[in-house]
This record gives C-alpha cells, sequence and structure tokens, in this order.
C-alpha cells in the first residue's frame, strides 16, 4: 500500500496494488443495458443507504422539510425535522387515497403535514391524526395508520435514507472507514453557498463518472483551471493518492494554484474570498487539516474527493470550501444531477461580490464538465463504441464498476 | 420615471446601468450570453478600471456597521459590478460569450435563485443584496 505522507513515485500505478481490479477496458453494459439497470434499482438504489444530498442545516426548526425525490424507484420523500428533534423521512404520500402530500421542494409545516385531497392530516413523526368526517369510514383504526416511513440516518450533518424496510447495515457500517475519516472537517461551518440542478438525457453512469476522476481537469478545464495541474517532474501524473474501500473511495490530486497568474476580475475576487483560483493551502497551515484531507499534505495541493457509492461525490477545495454533487439515476438513459458549492457565508458586500464570481467560475466549470455527457450517450447509442479505456488515474471508476457489478452479482 | 439611477460618484457609468444592473444571476448571465464580444468588451474596459472604486462603495456602506437598508442607487452600482463577474468569464476565461462547447446554460438550473431557497436563505441568514 502507497504511504500517505509521499509523493507517488513515477513508476507507482494504484490500480495495480488493487489486482482484484484487473486492468482490461471497460465493458458498457453498466452503462447501457436494460436488465442491469433494473439490476441496479432493485439490489442496489432499493437496498443501500443513499446521500440525499441535503443536509440538517436546511430543516433547522421543527417542522422544516425538504423532499427528496427517487424517481427511479417513484419514491418522492418527505424529510422532516420533528417535533422531538429526530429527523423522519417518509414517503410523500397520504394514506387514505395516495395523494402527494407536499408539492414544494422545500418548506415548513407547523406540526401538521396535511393532506390537500380530503384532508387527512398526520403528525411530524407520520401518525394519522386527524381524519376528516371519521364516523363515515367503515373499519379505519386511526391509531394503526401511519405514513410509510424511511430509514433516515446523518453523517456529519449529510441526511443519508434506506428504502429497504430492513436495511441490511447501519449506515455506520455501510459508511465503514468513511464513517469518522473527515473528523474535524466543520461541514456545518459551511451552508450551501449555490446550487444547480439539471436533468440530463445520459445513464447514470456517464454523468456519475464525469466527476468520479481527475484526468480531464488540465484538458476538459483548460480555460476554467488554466495550466495548473501537473507536476514539473512527472507531467502525465495529476493524483497524489487513491485509497479505496469495500465500497467508497477517496483520491487527491496536485495544482500549481499558487503561480498561475489571475486576470483582472478573477484576482479581484481571489483577495476577497476563495475562487476557484484561490491557493487554498495559503489559507490555513495544511499541516492543521484533518489528516484525511489533502493526505500528502502537499503545499500544491488542488483538492480531494471522496466517493460515497452510490450517488454522492464530495470535493474538498480546502479546509473551509467543498462541493458536493448528487447523481440519480431515472431511467436507463435519464439521470439527474445536483451540484452544490459550500462555503462560509459572506460577512460584508465586498465578500459577497467575491462568492459571486466564484460562483460564476465553478457554474461555468460545471457546464464543461456538462459539455460531455449527452453527447457521449449518444455515441454509445450508435451501437460503434466497444468499451471504455481506463487509465491509472481513473481507478475510482474502475472501481464503482466492479463495486456495482457485485451487487448485482454480475459475471465479472 | 427615470431608469436605474447609480450613485452621484458613479455619474460615468450611468448610461450601462439600464442594460446590466440586474439583480438576478439569471438575468446577468443571460445579458452575458446575448451580448456579442464586442459589447461584452467595452463594457468590461469601462468596469475594469471601476472596480476598485465601486468595492470600496461597498466598504462605506458598511463602514458604521451593517446598514439596515442599500440604497437603491448602491444596488444597482453593485449588480453592476456582479455583471462584470459575468462578463469578465466571457473576456478573461472563454474568449467568447458562452462556454466553449458547454452545457446547456438554460438548462443548468439555479436552485438558489428558487423563490423557496431564497426565502430560506432570508430566514437563517438574512443578506443585504
Ligand atoms: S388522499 Fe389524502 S386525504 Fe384523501
Ligand atoms: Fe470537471
Amino acid at each position: 500500500m502507497n504511504k500517505a505522507t509521499n509523493k507517488p513515485q513515477s513508476t507507482q500505478r494504484w490500480t495495480l496494488e488493487y489486482p482484484e481490479l484487473g486492468t482490461a477496458p471497460l465493458p458498457l453494459d453498466p452503462y447501457l443495458s436494460p436488465s442491469y439497470f433494473e439490476a441496479m434499482r432493485d439490489k442496489v438504489f432499493k437496498k443501500v443507504w443513499l446521500c440525499t444530498g441535503k443536509r440538517v442545516e436546511e430543516i433547522p426548526s421543527p417542522g422544516d422539510y425538504v423532499v427528496f425525490d427517487l424517481e427511479l424507484t417513484g419514491a418522492s420523500l418527505i424529510i422532516v425535522h420533528g417535533l422531538d428533534g429526530i429527523i423522519r423521512t417518509h414517503y410523500n404520500m397520504c394514506m387514505h387515497r395516495a395523494n402527494r402530500l407536499v408539492h414544494n421542494e422545500r418548506g415548513s409545516c407547523k406540526g401538521r403535514i396535511t393532506c390537500a385531497f380530503h384532508g387527512w392530516s398526520y403528525g411530524l413523526d407520520g401518525k394519522l391524526a386527524v381524519a376528516t368526517e371519521e364516523k363515515m369510514f367503515f373499519d379505519l383504526d386511526k391509531k394503526s395508520v401511519s405514513l410509510i416511513s424511511v430509514a433516515t440516518d446523518v453523517w456529519n450533518g449529510f441526511i443519508f435514507v434506506n428504502l429497504d424496510p430492513q436495511p441490511k447495515e447501519t449506515l455506520r457500517e455501510y459508511l465503514g472507514e468513511l464513517w469518522d475519516m473527515f473528523a474535524g472537517y466543520d461541514f456545518s461551518a459551511l451552508p450551501a453557498s449555490f446550487s444547480y440542478s439539471t436533468e440530463l438525457n445520459s445513464c447514470w453512469g456517464v454523468a456519475r463518472d464525469s466527476q468520479l476522476e481527475a484526468y480531464h481537469v488540465k484538458y476538459l478545464h483548460q480555460r476554467t483551471a488554466p495550466g495548473l495541474m501537473s507536476y514539473a517532474e512527472d507531467p502525465d501524473r495529476h493524483a497524489l493518492y487513491f485509497k479505496l474501500f469495500r465500497r467508497h473511495a477517496v483520491g487527491s490530486w496536485y495544482g500549481l494554484r499558487s503561480e498561475t497568474g489571475l486576470p483582472p476580475v478573477a484576482k479581484l475576487a481571489a483577495k476577497f474570498g476563495q475562487t476557484i483560483g484561490s491557493e487554498a493551502t495559503s489559507l490555513s497551515d495544511v499541516n492543521q487539516w484533518p489528516k484525511a484531507l489533502n493526505p500528502t499534505r502537499d503545499k500544491n495541493w488542488f483538492f480531494d474527493e471522496a466517493y460515497i457509492f452510490p450517488n454522492f461525490h464530495i470535493v474538498f477545495l480546502g479546509l473551509h470550501a467543498y462541493i458536493a454533487h448528487t447523481f440519480l439515476p431515472k431511467m436507463v438513459n435519464k439521470s439527474s444531477w445536483n451540484a452544490r458549492a459550500y462555503m462560509p457565508a459572506p460577512k460584508t458586500l465586498v465578500e459577497q461580490f467575491s462568492r459571486e464570481s466564484a460562483k460564476c467560475g465553478i457554474r461555468d466549470l460545471w457546464l464543461e464538465d456538462g459539455s460531455t455527457i449527452e453527447v457521449t450517450q449518444k455515441n454509445l447509442d450508435s451501437g460503434r463504441f466497444p468499451h471504455f479505456h481506463c487509465q491509472d488515474q481513473e481507478i475510482m471508476i474502475r472501481h464503482a464498476v466492479k463495486v456495482m457489478d457485485e451487487l448485482i452479482g454480475a459475471a465479472p | 420615471m427615470r431608469g436605474k439611477l447609480l450613485p452621484q460618484e458613479f455619474a460615468d457609468l450611468q448610461d450601462l446601468a439600464a442594460d446590466w444592473s440586474l439583480s438576478t444571476e439569471r438575468e446577468r448571465q443571460g445579458k452575458r450570453l446575448a451580448s456579442s464580444m464586442q459589447e461584452l468588451r467595452s463594457v468590461y474596459d469601462r468596469l475594469v478600471p471601476r472596480a476598485e472604486a465601486i468595492l470600496e462603495h461597498m466598504r462605506l456602506l458598511e463602514a458604521g456597521g451593517k446598514p439596515k437598508t442599500i440604497p437603491e442607487e448602491s444596488h444597482n452600482l453593485i449588480y453592476l459590478l456582479y455583471s462584470l463577474a459575468e462578463i469578465g468569464q466571457a473576456i478573461e476565461v472563454h474568449g467568447q460569450p458562452e462556454v466553449v462547447n458547454g452545457f446547456e446554460a438554460k438548462r443548468w438550473v439555479a436552485e438558489h435563485e428558487s423563490p423557496a431557497w431564497k426565502a430560506f436563505e432570508q430566514r437563517v441568514r438574512p443578506t443585504l443584496v
């Protein structure tokens, strides 16, 4: 296993440290096959813990809720902060005749969730409180009726759900080594600063893979993240570190942010807050960072990524900035993508301008990422593309595909 | 009814306010994407030398602590600077108004501009702009 505190040797290949991964090109079944998609839905998305991409800070008070739609399973879920402080998740589904309960993506209900159809009303714990015209029903045992709840747990403020009525593992077991790996990283101090969503005409795998390697950064993002991504002494390499777990994976990447000359507007913005051009390692002492963050302690560090299988990616841009991507499948060739940036709330108008500028920069970088996804799908649909070639620094993709294969019991 | 006024000391930029003092990201981005590089360049060349002065204006607004409100004219000025953040992307990064080969901007929907998100922000972290 590689040492966490050194730059990689130029001969090092992480993939070879995990011989079970092999080095062959990746077949397309996981991306294109309808039966693979169904197996993924039934054996993975309905069974494992899924990060909703929502955070506890979004529902700070009793009655606050957010809606999480998991369209591939048909589930619309209400995640609600209970009067007892507990965060619960219920199907967004009235137990009278299955109407949808809340229609907005977020909001606050005062202690009750009420159905607009015939006025049935539920406590935040899901118990039926009021069945209107109750006497007119025949065998309704109000006490036995409640919303259908979904297992819910929280890791570092991120809300996870598990659609399995009897989850096989706790969230802690599911996350394994990741559970306390980022202890000391103050997620809760960094509010969601901006957030974009889109629906993609592409399979989930192609969308997900677009944020699962950083090989592309030097090329696709040559404009938005210019000229800063390879060791002088080892120009073909951008990665500092990888570690693969049973399901999840982490990686760390190099970046010469300090040496890139910024043009006027970008420079102005970087002066008053963290932007894509800021040198995060100069903002605080890297040796004081949580061990998992920038594990090689490189001064020329760009970012780390933690991939929480199957659908959640955290990209750490520093001690005080991170990005979270949530990718969800919908159909075999449709998926959704939410990208959010979390940073300290600006304290002054000037910082707010800097944030606005950072937002434009990161948003445009994401538009570059998005440029590859649907056209790749079209090419796959042509039937002429044989398989994906996957280099060493794309190891997280190779790993994710293997984990999925194993979970659905697909032949290797 | 006059258009969008800027503070007196920024009278030299007044003619830009109608087109570029836009209060939402969607509008500013839309204006950037609908402009030619020539237009963007001329606005950029006028705003860059004034950017420090605009930032100083923003500092002065908060010099005596957080103000309760911001005058309309100052708001317009701040939005003008926000537009420079958009225009800067076109001039300094992409060399054209839109992201090169980029994903369709209209389909990249800003959740932070939705009424529900904004209402939540104002509840937990009231901002002035
Ligand atoms: S379906 Fe909800 S009250 Fe009838
Ligand atoms: Fe990217």
